[in-house]
């Protein structure tokens, strides 16, 4: 007997006769101990008492995790069907195949929630966006934050692409193309060498000591990038205090919908 | 979407029950005849309110946050 027919067994209702395509398990009062509708199998088990010894003692569920059914909340239901609904789209698919074999593998499912975690930022979900920025920071540490912060300010297409087609130009050989590319992809990713993301922790001393870093590394420009009303504010209070500086100019300035960007440029001295 | 027991945030308990497990007093999912703490896939404690699911595979706790979810999802679609 399978999962779904011991469960109908325990209930006593193994004389419906329908093909049972979801089982729902619910709590609560004033629903019925158990019910059929629309070949959904309804389980409260606030009033199932004697069954629910039943499917511990004969381990009903552990048969099910055998037939392959998963156990999952609601929520998470929700949160699945979201996820592979972007997962699944071009938006997410095209980016992953460029990726793919050019970057660790172990990569991938940073980028795979980087780029959920910006289709929810385009619509605007600002929650959502902190709470998964959150849990890739939380698993993957620095480098997941960097990837998160990279992805949203489409550092994907307007330079890792492009950065690997004028390499592909460059190099005969698409292995050197793709090594070389390895090379500069770990470098952006784990020390952000021309990009400076600024955050509700940052204040003007530490952005500023980022700054001159950051020139060790060589690049002409580094790239400022904030969110929110807060980090505008600081980004525009840090730019006033660069006007008297002699070292960088500001080469370029956007601010729209909440965001600001700006880039500045090393003088030569 | 197939084979999935869909279960109410209200039922998480019975959930656990069902698979022998519970929750300790400092919110931790645990076995219920040792309460010795059950680890999740990366060998951390699993806390009650992080808990929102189980599946097959040497009985995998699954976890409300979006690497659990990517996991799940691909062991899904595998």
């Amino acid at each position: 007997m399978g999962f779904l027919e011991t469960l109908k067994s325990i209930f006593n209702i193994e004389k419906i006769n329908i093909d049972l395509s979801i089982v729902k398990i619910i709590k609560n009062d004033h629903s019925k101990k158990v019910e059929v509708k629309d070949n959904n199998l309804i389980i409260n088990v606030s009033k199932s008492i004697e069954e629910k010894d039943k499917i511990i003692s004969e381990g009903t569920a552990f048969q099910g995790l055998e037939e392959g059914f998963t156990f999952l909340e609601d929520g998470a239901v929700e949160k699945l069907e979201d996820f592979q609904k972007y997962d699944q789209s071009d938006a997410t698919r095209k980016p992953l195949g460029f990726l793919k074999n050019k970057i660790p593998s172990e990569d991938i499912n940073i980028w795979r929630a980087a780029l959920y975690l910006r289709e929810h930022y385009r619509h605007k979900d600002h929650k959502l966006t902190t709470q998964v920025k959150r849990e890739i920071r939380q698993k993957y540490g620095d480098k997941g934050g960097n990837i998160a912060n990279l992805c949203s300010a489409e550092y994907l297409e307007n330079f890792l692409e492009p950065l690997y087609f004028n390499l592909k130009e460059q190099y005969e050989a698409e292995d050197e193309a793709i090594k070389e590319f390895k090379k500069t992809y770990k470098h952006v990713v784990t020390e952000l060498p021309f990009t400076i993301f600024v955050s509700h922790q940052s204040d003007l001393d530490g952005i500023k000591k980022e700054i001159s870093k950051k020139r060790t590394y060589g690049h002409r420009h580094i790239n400022i990038h904030g969110i929110g009303s807060g980090n505008t504010k600081t980004i525009e209070n840090l730019l006033e205090e660069l006007e008297e500086n002699t070292e960088y100019k500001i080469k370029k300035q956007v601010k729209e919908e909440g965001r600001i960007f700006v880039r500045l440029e090393y003088i030569k001295k | 979407m197939e084979k999935i027991v869909k279960f109410e945030f209200q039922a998480k308990r019975d959930i656990l029950h069902f698979f022998n497990k519970d929750i300790n007093k400092e919110g931790y999912v645990i076995e219920k005849d040792t309460g010795d703490i059950v680890p999740d896939t990366t060998g951390e404690p699993i806390e009650e309110k992080d808990f929102v699911g189980i599946r097959n595979g040497s009985l995998i706790f699954i976890k409300s946050d979006i690497n659990s979810i990517i996991e799940l999802s691909d062991s899904l679609t595998s």
